[in-house]
């Protein structure tokens, strides 16, 4: 894995390493958007993380750029401003995901891991089989067994994205946005609540367990007992 | 009014150059009249000296010479007129009647001879007439000559009274256009002038005074009430600026202080060699709670100064509330809460941001949950009413005093009971802050018992 990180404050890019340690790999650091931009159009890096503010060429720029000639690395934005415009900007340029500063270490970590995953993904309307559990994205029905889950709608959409990341840690935040649409922080357990009803409806009456809390990061789906 | 300022006011320059142009045309015409008239009553002598030739051709050949001497000495007596000549002559160039002393050269038909060409038995009655030009209509009668003439002082002295008719007219009324001129560059300027001093006051950081001169409906007027809106939105930013500047220094320097605190604790616990896991994480627990209320300061102040324009697109509460239901009723279910929904069954538009009306009702929702005791039922409204929606969240919980229902939506307010729980207070005034942009009315009431906060807006067409 090489990943490229473009972050100008020296604290907050070694903030960034340490966060993103864990994939392994390599991480290469540069501070300007010049320099990053040249390293990018160059190298062959897998995912690229990078400040929207930058002294001289910005963030978004970079991203603009580079999507301009043709490269589609997948870029997580990181910033300070929060806004739902500012978001909706970022994202625009060409970047793949947006996180405001400061984050917590485990979020970016399971969001750069996302946007690695990206270029592996099966198509959308494919039938998912983990264990066995089988969804039907298209007639958006789910059995376990050969049972029939008796699912609500939104139960349905977070086993949904759970399952296409099997394996995989999705965050409290990554949830909220990906399968409520909330691009801010509610009060109450939403999420935790609604894993803890699919997890009585997909879980509970079978002897596999695959719905997994990871403790400090989030909730992963995955068929291996001791994920 | 001094000449400079006068030189630049608009209103002047428009009055000047609309009297000059008036003024130009009018002379124009009044050249063209003064022309044309004179023309006319010269021609008006010809055609009467033409006349009275004609008359006198008549007598001429009814009475022959005779009868025309007697005649004309009968009409002309010597001496009785300067205005008019008349002459019958013979070919010898002898006068045989009439009032001329010397004869005339003996033209046919029309010809103007100048007074001194004439020799009348009189002088002219006033000086002005030494000048006169007669319009002299002539004709051979057998081998005489009989001419009449007419002086042209009349229309001389007529031209003289129209060009002093016209050029005391065009300077009236050229004089009044300058003082007309004068005076509504006067007014006009005055309003400006008071518009441009409030402006400038405005300028200068003083945004609470309004601009004078919008109840006049004219152009200008229009133009001040748009000032005034812009100042009123401007006043709105930098009030919201300022209130977000206050909070920031009151409200976020005690979790910041205890913060440091635990921090501190940390570095003691560090020397002591025991563990500061505990105090890191109160640290970290202030800091985040510090960050949430910055990310809501600036949500709210971001919609209050309008800097977060909402994107507004048809809505449909139904859906919205709907969904949300479906959402928090585990939620509510978790903490022995219930959240029922009465929503009706048709869909009900609204103009409005679906993301600032999401965050609306999940507050108020949250709110419901989080501060009321368990046992609490919470009930979600929408109801439509001839062209208005009503959207509510509403418990049999213990409500908010009637004291206190007019504060809840300043920042940072809490509850006198709630005090010591855990919130920061700035769930309504996000409420109250995105339903004052979607220009909707937010009611706080008694819920008899319990609480119940409505929305009423306005529904959307189609």
């Amino acid at each position: 894995m090489r990943l490229l990180i473009v972050e100008d404050d020296p604290e907050a890019a070694q903030a960034v390493v340490a966060a993103l340690r864990p994939i392994g790999g390599s991480l290469d650091t540069e501070s300007t958007g010049d320099a990053a931009l040249r390293r990018a159009l160059q190298g062959d890096f897998d995912a690229i993380v990078v400040d929207r503010m930058l002294p001289g060429l910005s963030g978004s720029a970079l991203v603009e750029k580079l999507r301009a000639a043709g490269r589609h690395t997948p870029v997580l934005m990181l910033t300070a401003l929060g806004s739902l415009d500012d978001r909706v900007g970022g994202l625009e340029s060409g970047a793949d995901d947006y996180l405001v500063k400061p984050f917590d270490p485990p979020e970016l970590l399971a969001r750069v891991r996302a946007l690695l995953r990206r270029v592996r993904r099966a198509p959308a309307q494919e039938s998912l089989q983990i264990a066995d559990l089988r969804i039907d994205p298209l007639a958006r029905t789910a059995a376990r067994g050969g049972q029939a889950l008796d699912l609500q709608p939104r139960e349905f959409d977070l086993l949904l994205l759970l399952a296409r990341n099997a394996g995989e840690v999705l965050t409290r935040t990554m949830l909220l946005e990906q399968v409520w649409g909330f691009h801010f922080d509610p009060r109450t357990s939403i999420v935790e609540t609604h894993v803890s009803r699919l997890r009585a409806k997909v879980d509970r009456p079978f002897p596999l367990q695959l719905i997994h809390t990871i403790r400090g990061s989030g909730y992963k789906l995955d068929e291996s007992e001791d994920a | 009014m001094n000449l400079k300022t006068l030189s630049r006011s608009s209103a002047f320059r428009l009055a000047t150059a609309l009297s000059a142009l008036f003024g130009g045309a009018m002379g124009l015409i009044m050249l063209l009249v003064y022309l044309r008239t004179g023309e006319q009553m010269r021609d008006n002598l010809d055609v009467s000296a033409q006349t009275e030739l004609g008359e006198l051709m008549i007598e001429w050949s009814q009475g022959g010479v005779d009868n025309l001497r007697k005649m004309l000495w009968a009409e002309v007596a010597p001496g009785s007129t300067d205005d008019s000549v008349y002459v019958l002559q013979d070919p010898d160039g002898k006068i045989l009647a009439g009032n001329a002393v010397q004869p005339l050269p003996a033209k046919i038909g029309l010809s103007l001879l100048p007074r001194e060409q004439l020799h009348l038995d009189v002088p002219p009655e006033s000086v002005d007439d030494a000048n006169d030009l007669f319009h002299v209509a002539g004709a051979s009668l057998g081998s005489y000559y009989v001419a009449v003439g007419i002086s042209d002082s009349q229309v001389t002295k007529a031209m003289h009274s129209m060009l002093k008719v016209f050029a005391t007219g065009l300077i009236a009324t050229i004089a009044v256009c300058v003082a007309l001129g004068l005076y509504l560059s006067q007014r006009m300027h005055r309003r400006i002038e008071a518009i441009r001093l409030a402006l400038v006051q405005v300028a200068g950081g003083d945004l609470s005074h309004a601009v004078p001169g919008a109840d006049r409906r004219d152009d200008v007027g229009g133009v001040v009430v748009l000032i005034n809106q812009t100042v009123t939105a401007l006043r709105r930013v930098v009030d919201a600026m300022q209130q977000l500047s206050n909070d920031v220094t009151h409200d976020l320097k005690r979790p910041l202080a205890r913060l440091r605190q635990q921090l501190s604790l940390s570095q003691y616990s560090l020397q002591q060699g025991k563990d500061p896991a505990e105090h890191i994480e109160g640290a970290e627990r202030h800091a985040r709670s510090m960050q949430g209320i910055f990310e809501s300061l600036l949500r709210i102040t971001h919609v209050e100064s309008g800097i977060r324009r909402a994107r507004l697109r048809k809505v449909d509460l139904h859906s919205l509330l709907a969904d949300l239901h479906q959402t928090f009723e585990p939620v509510a279910v978790e903490s022995a809460h219930s959240l029922t929904a009465e929503l009706g069954a048709q869909p009900v538009d609204v103009l409005g941001d679906q993301d600032l009306l999401t965050q609306l009702f999940v507050n108020l929702i949250e709110n419901a949950i989080c501060h009321t005791p368990a046992g609490t039922r919470i009930e979600l409204r929408l109801a439509a009413e001839d062209g208005k929606v009503v959207a509510s969240v509403a418990d049999n919980g213990p409500g908010i005093p009637e004291g206190e229902r007019g504060l809840v939506t300043r920042r940072f307010y809490r509850l006198e009971r709630s005090r010591t729980t855990e919130g920061h207070g700035l769930g309504l005034s996000l409420v109250s802050a995105v339903a004052a942009l979607h220009g909707a009315s937010l009611e706080i009431g008694d819920a008899k018992p319990g609480l119940v906060v409505s929305l009423r807006f306005t529904r959307a067409e189609g």
